[in-house]
């Protein structure tokens, strides 16, 4: 029914999750995870208690193993159960019921956990894992989503595709700093959900997160008239209303805040800019 | 920026927050809600606190009013916020800041509330609390959908669409183990037309998280057992429960399963394909969606 990849990044202080499934809106219920704590994914006959248990568990100490084993002994319908896991301190363990539908099984490999049942065979499993390895160095969300898509090309959900998930956690990340939750991004249900994750990621990075200083491109006359010419086309008035603010007033409502600079624009807000413009009819 | 409805269905024992907005994946960030304590939606300048602190202080027994004169008292960015949330009891109350964007505003009705900024105008939440009022003889997740469709369709977010999301929570905690008291929790985070999107999926989830009828399942006996059978390839004579709980899982209807007994839904699943049954549940999702 569905595969995961349950891993803690030492690099940036995260856990994470991301899965794919043939299953309406697999987000809502597999990936469970708190900073500092841990990261859990329930799948196959999922026990959404195993998420609260195990975090749970995780905040008392225990270990990845020892939890799974725990909450595994106390579940009565274990056999149809699917959980991979990663700790406070990183360990991760994964645990698959005999009686999960074939192919079925898990890798745990260092501080990454990965699983699935339903699936086209283990090589799911280890095109996942190696993708993980191979993408190290990128942002840990993007190499949890790698991991999905080589385990799609690998075969999968043996049944087909539906939809996928990705959540990470990091202390203090999320939008007004409150929270933990670093990302979380869903889809629920697509023809190519995994692909259509990995555009959210890109969007995501796009409105949440600060241009590279060294890649701002200077507001000289050439670019200023491209711009100006791209907003009147979107009924924005720059000629009248003047370039910054109209240019200001874009950028609020296309949300990117984050990215702009005044006298500057981003090279990913400039492009964002044009395929809008371009798709203007007539 | 964004629009809302936060209800409650008190007969079904069903609290509920449907949203869309211009901005991505709203669905991860407004909704939020509890068993036994209560469900909200934080929006404009959204501070997510608003969310796990709100939740907080129903859940210490104060009232939908007493939490928003907590949550907005002492908190300067007040006037920027925007807020919908019900009580256990199903009181409702809607918080619009003095700054927040125009159009802005909400209003709240019996175990309801509606509320926006940055809208089309005043007519978007008038379309959502009257559609709401009107629909009262429709299951309680497609009624969340069609007051969204109906704010979408009044002109919605004045910037444009992007993300939508519908969050369900049975407000009497569930004795199960295995279950969690979210009933429905759907989302569409990127797309251009959200709010149609996400209407489309409920067939799917009432055929795939709905659970089964109960008072119309058929005994696995007799010409019912022949029939079931027959679609799983088996003998009648061999074991057909095991065989159906094989097929239900690769379908995702296991939460239809009985015991000894097939869910008039899944026989049709089984006969007429998931497809036919989607495109019939498509013009009305069927009675009995969730049933408390």
């Amino acid at each position: 029914m569905t595969f995961s990849i349950v891993a803690w990044d030492g690099d940036s202080g995260s856990w994470g999750v991301a899965v794919a499934s043939k299953c309406l809106a697999v987000g809502h219920a597999v990936p469970w995870g708190s900073a500092g704590i841990g990261a859990v994914a329930t799948q196959a006959l999922a026990n959404l208690a195993y998420g609260r248990d195990a975090l749970a568990l995780f905040g008392n100490g225990a270990s990845a193993e020892e939890a799974v084993r725990r909450i595994v002994e106390a579940d009565e319908l274990a056999a149809q159960r699917q959980v991979g896991v990663v700790d406070a301190g990183g360990r991760a363990a994964t645990y698959t019921g005999p009686d999960c539908l074939p192919w079925a099984g898990g890798i745990v490999d260092g501080e990454v956990a990965v699983q699935g049942n339903i699936l086209a065979g283990e090589q799911v499993l280890t095109a996942m894992l190696a993708a993980y390895r191979e993408a190290t160095g990128q942002p840990f969300v993007s190499r949890l989503v790698r991991a999905l898509e080589d385990g799609e090309a690998a075969g999968g959900d043996r049944r087909g595709k539906q939809s996928a998930c990705v959540r990470v956690w990091r202390e203090g990340a999320a939008y007004g700093g409150g929270l933990d939750v670093a990302v979380d991004l869903r889809v629920d249900d697509d023809p190519e959900p995994v692909a259509e994750l990995g555009r959210l990621v890109e969007l995501h990075d796009l409105y949440f997160c600060r241009p590279e200083p060294g890649t701002l491109l200077d507001l000289d006359d050439g670019l200023r008239q491209e711009v100006v010419a791209a907003l009147t086309a979107l009924d924005y008035e720059p000629d009248r209303e003047g370039f910054e603010p109209a240019f200001e007033r874009w950028v609020g409502t296309e949300n990117f805040e984050e990215r702009y600079v005044a006298g500057k624009i981003d090279p990913r807000v400039l492009e964002h800019l044009r395929r809008q413009a371009a798709a203007v009819p007539g | 920026m964004t629009y809302s409805i936060v209800a409650a269905d008190h007969e079904k024992r069903l609290w509920g927050v449907a949203v869309a907005s211009k901005a991505m994946c709203v669905g991860a960030h407004v909704p939020w809600g509890d068993a036994g304590v209560g469900v909200l939606a934080t929006q404009a300048w959204h501070d997510l606190r608003y969310g796990s602190e709100g939740l907080e202080l129903l859940r210490e027994g104060r009232s939908a009013a007493s939490a928003l004169q907590h949550l907005t008292h002492g908190d300067p960015d007040a006037p920027n916020r925007q807020l919908g949330l019900i009580d256990a009891a199903g009181r409702a109350v809607s918080y619009t800041g003095s700054l927040c964007l125009p159009w802005a505003g909400g209003m709240s009705g019996e175990h309801y509330c509606v509320q926006g900024n940055l809208l089309a105008g005043a007519q978007v939440v008038e379309a959502m609390a009257e559609t709401w009022e009107t629909l009262d003889d429709l299951p309680f997740v497609p009624r969340l959908a069609r007051a969204l469709v109906a704010g979408d369709e009044a002109g919605g977010d004045r910037r444009g669409r992007q993300s939508a999301a519908i969050r369900v929570w049975r407000m009497d905690p569930t004795s199960r183990r295995d279950a969690v008291d979210t009933v429905a929790d759907i989302r569409v985070d990127d797309a251009e037309l959200p709010v149609h999107q996400l209407a489309r999926m409920l067939p799917k989830l009432w055929l795939e998280y709905g659970l089964p009828d109960e008072a119309a399942a058929l005994p696995l006996t007799g010409e019912t057992r022949t029939r079931v059978a027959t679609t799983l390839g088996v003998a009648a004579d061999a074991d057909v429960q095991a065989a159906l709980e094989g097929r239900a899982n690769e379908l995702n209807l296991e939460s239809r399963l009985l015991d000894g007994r097939i869910d008039p839904t899944v026989l049709d699943v089984l006969e007429s394909g998931e497809d036919a049954v989607l495109e019939r549940a498509a013009d009305r999702i069927p009675a009995g969606f969730w049933p408390a």
